[in-house]
């Protein structure tokens, strides 16, 4: 090995250990391009669906989604908010009727809350700034996300000239079919999403549940995370249910576990393209990993990471590197 | 693989390995090496100025220099004396402000009712800690006063570095280029000259965008009869240096200010720092830095990040200048030196010397 091969080693390490440290910063930006890749699509529709240019058609999809998360939000926050209070009165209730030994118990801990209030003071603050790192965080990713989606095309030559010169044309068709599969991956989700929703609204009103539209949007979004978002969504319409009967609850669970069953075996087999679904095992495996590495956004954003990694894996690796790798002679 | 000394080339490795020692020394050292880029960047600020006095009144560079100093001094000196009486009385407002500004901020959380639990919660920690925590905070403000005397020290040193640099150039240059290989230092000059024409172009489009976006906020926020116009103003215009971030947190003192007014007036305030602040991003700006730098939004906020995050605060400040000096950087040796080079033929012959 010459000098330059050495001094490129080093810069490769170097680089390395900075990406890692900026790990946090680099999912972010992969947020921000995964939600342009979805926005670019859309504008992309729009112009070619009504003709206009291409600002006018940003502006409509961005005047479009503001207007839909705002009615998402005005249609989810306040039950919930209603309902969680409702709940905080009738747990220490449903707590007490339950142990039977409560009452000591409660009183103590209210005892010990008093005394501990300059304690206590302490998580707040914290939770509080952990609230605005993560709205600074969303801010972060959106704005990125715009200025991405406002000039795409210059990003992507940057990105391509990055590579080496004659692998140029097929790191833009690796980028292309990371896009591709990005694009094709949340149509997929989003019709499987609207399907669960559907389905939990329904089954949440022929039980005779509170909030049932609130719980199957709840569904729907949750539904993105694979394995945690569905357990964590059974959570609340379960808690909804406890509080009207036991019974309601089991059939609330017995209801969601149906639904998890179709959808993983039924309407994502019919919706998401077969290349693009990944086995249930090394789904797990992703989100775990991830989580590990870039914290819960890791978790959120494990499975679009996954499709874009089986692309890069599938073109980079095995069939650039590995299939044309024969046994030395020498050896 | 078949002659080990060719295999094996020993003071290859010795090289490589002084540079990743070099590396992580410069890594240890990063608060000398970001005092003295930021010296490069005045320097730089400095030489704009001096070259065209040079060229027009064909003075010698240390008179030149001189000149510019003086005229520096004079007019830091001449806006102090207008501006300091204004400015000290606004600041002592200011003051005064302040603690009725956090009361109203605190009369407007507790209408909201959720949070008058943080409220209670605040104010006990108020009473309860004020005696306990008297001590570590004491010695916060040693630390604070510490900090202050650093940043000050490290700021006089890039001064005296920066008026070094600018009194002599030319050696400076030659030490760079005669420490690079033989075969590279013409491309080696070449490239400092980009660098510097791309840092010249930005700290001079950059100067002018700033002293617009000064000049319209200050007009503004007084035909809004904002009080402490001026201060907020010069805030507004020093931050246009720092992209994205800058102008946003600089918003948050005149808006501040308008809300102790009224709630309609702050609202005001921030619509037309949005205004102005958009039109220097998306007009101004390009407009000034057509022809030396082009940097993408996302680029430079990224950069502004990265570097926050790996060298705090003095980082955030001189990420643009470094990502503009970067970006020439990689695009002249990473992507056209190497990448552009890198064609299969050469590849090749490597992989089967390795196959063989």
């Amino acid at each position: 090995m010459g000098f330059a091969q050495w001094c490129s080693l080093v810069a490769l390490l170097a680089a390395a250990t900075i990406c890692w440290q900026l790990r946090e910063l680099l999912i972010q930006l992969f947020a921000a391009v995964v939600l342009c890749v979805a926005l670019t699509g859309l504008v992309s529709g729009i112009e070619q669906s009504l003709k206009i240019k291409r600002w006018q058609a940003l502006f409509m999809a961005l005047g479009l989604i503001i207007l839909l998360v705002t009615l998402l939000v005005s249609q989810l926050v306040p039950p919930f908010i209603e309902q969680f209070k409702e709940l905080l009165d009738q747990l220490p209730k449903a707590a007490t009727y339950l142990t039977g030994l409560g009452d000591n118990y409660f009183i103590k801990m209210g005892q010990k809350t008093n005394l501990n209030l300059g304690g206590g003071v302490k998580p707040i603050l914290g939770f509080v700034g952990n609230i605005g790192a993560a709205a600074l965080q969303s801010l972060f990713v959106l704005a990125v996300t715009v200025m991405l989606a406002a000039q795409p095309k210059s990003y992507y030559q940057v990105a391509v000239s990055l590579a080496p010169s004659f692998y140029r044309k097929k790191f833009a068709l690796v980028l292309d079919r990371c896009g591709l599969a990005l694009k094709s991956w949340m149509f997929g989700v989003l019709l499987s999403s609207i399907c669960v929703g559907l389905l939990a609204f329904f089954g949440l009103s022929l039980l005779g549940v509170k909030l049932t539209i609130a719980n199957g949007i709840l569904a729907g979004l949750l539904n993105v995370i694979p394995n945690v978002g569905p357990t964590i969504g059974t959570i609340f319409p379960m808690a909804v249910a406890v509080l009207e009967s036991p019974w309601k609850a089991a059939a609330v669970l017995a209801l969601y576990i149906i639904i998890q069953n179709l959808e993983s075996y039924v309407i994502t087999p019919s919706v998401m393209h077969h290349q693009l679904r990944l086995l249930p095992g090394l789904t797990l495996a992703a989100q775990v990993g991830f989580t590990l590495i870039f914290g819960p956004l890791g978790l959120i954003l494990a499975l679009p990471m996954a499709v874009c990694f089986q692309v890069l894996i599938r073109d980079l690796l095995i069939n650039d590197l590995l299939d044309g790798w024969k046994r030395p002679l020498g050896a | 693989m078949n002659r080990p000394s060719q295999a094996f080339n020993w003071p290859a490795l010795l090289g490589s390995i002084a540079l990743l020692g070099l590396g992580i020394l410069a890594w240890e050292l990063r608060w000398v090496l970001l005092v003295l880029f930021g010296a490069i960047v005045m320097a730089v600020a400095l030489d704009v100025p001096v070259q065209i006095l040079i060229r027009r009144l064909r003075l010698k560079r240390p008179q030149a220099l001189l000149v510019v100093l003086v005229l520096l001094c004079f007019l830091g000196w001449e806006l102090g004396t207008m501006l300091l009486p204004d400015l000290l009385e606004q600041i002592k407002t200011l003051n005064q402000l302040l603690p009725i500004l956090i009361q109203k901020l605190f009369l407007l959380t507790g209408e909201i009712n959720g949070l008058q639990d943080l409220q209670i919660a605040l104010k006990s920690l108020n009473s309860i800690s004020n005696l306990q925590k008297l001590q570590p905070f004491g010695s916060q403000l040693l630390g604070l006063a510490g900090g202050a005397v650093n940043s000050s020290l490290q700021i006089i040193l890039m001064t005296l570095l920066a008026i070094l640099l600018c009194l002599d150039p030319p050696s400076h240059t030659r030490l760079i280029i005669s420490s690079s290989p033989r075969f590279y230092r013409q491309h080696v000059k070449r490239l400092l000259g980009e660098c510097r024409a791309a840092l010249g172009g930005w700290l001079a489009g950059m100067t002018i965008s700033a002293s617009l976006v000064f000049l319209v906020t200050w007009a503004g926020l007084a035909w809004l009869k904002v009080p402490l116009a001026l201060l907020s103003g010069m805030i507004c215009g020093a931050l246009t240096f720092v992209p994205t971030i800058g102008p946003t947190v600089a918003t948050l003192v005149p808006a501040a200010v308008a809300l102790l007014i009224s709630p309609l007036l702050s609202l005001q305030v921030i619509i037309m720092r949005l205004i102005i602040q958009n039109a220097e991003a998306f007009l101004i700006t390009p407009i000034l830095l057509k022809h030396t730098v082009n940097l993408l939004p996302t680029v430079a906020l990224m950069a502004q990040l990265s570097l926050g995050a790996l060298l705090g605060l003095p980082g955030v400040l001189l990420a643009l200048p470094t990502i503009v000096v970067l970006q020439v950087l990689l695009e002249e040796i990473f992507v056209k030196e190497i990448m552009d080079r890198w064609t299969l033929k050469a590849y090749l012959p490597a992989r089967n010397k390795v196959e063989k």
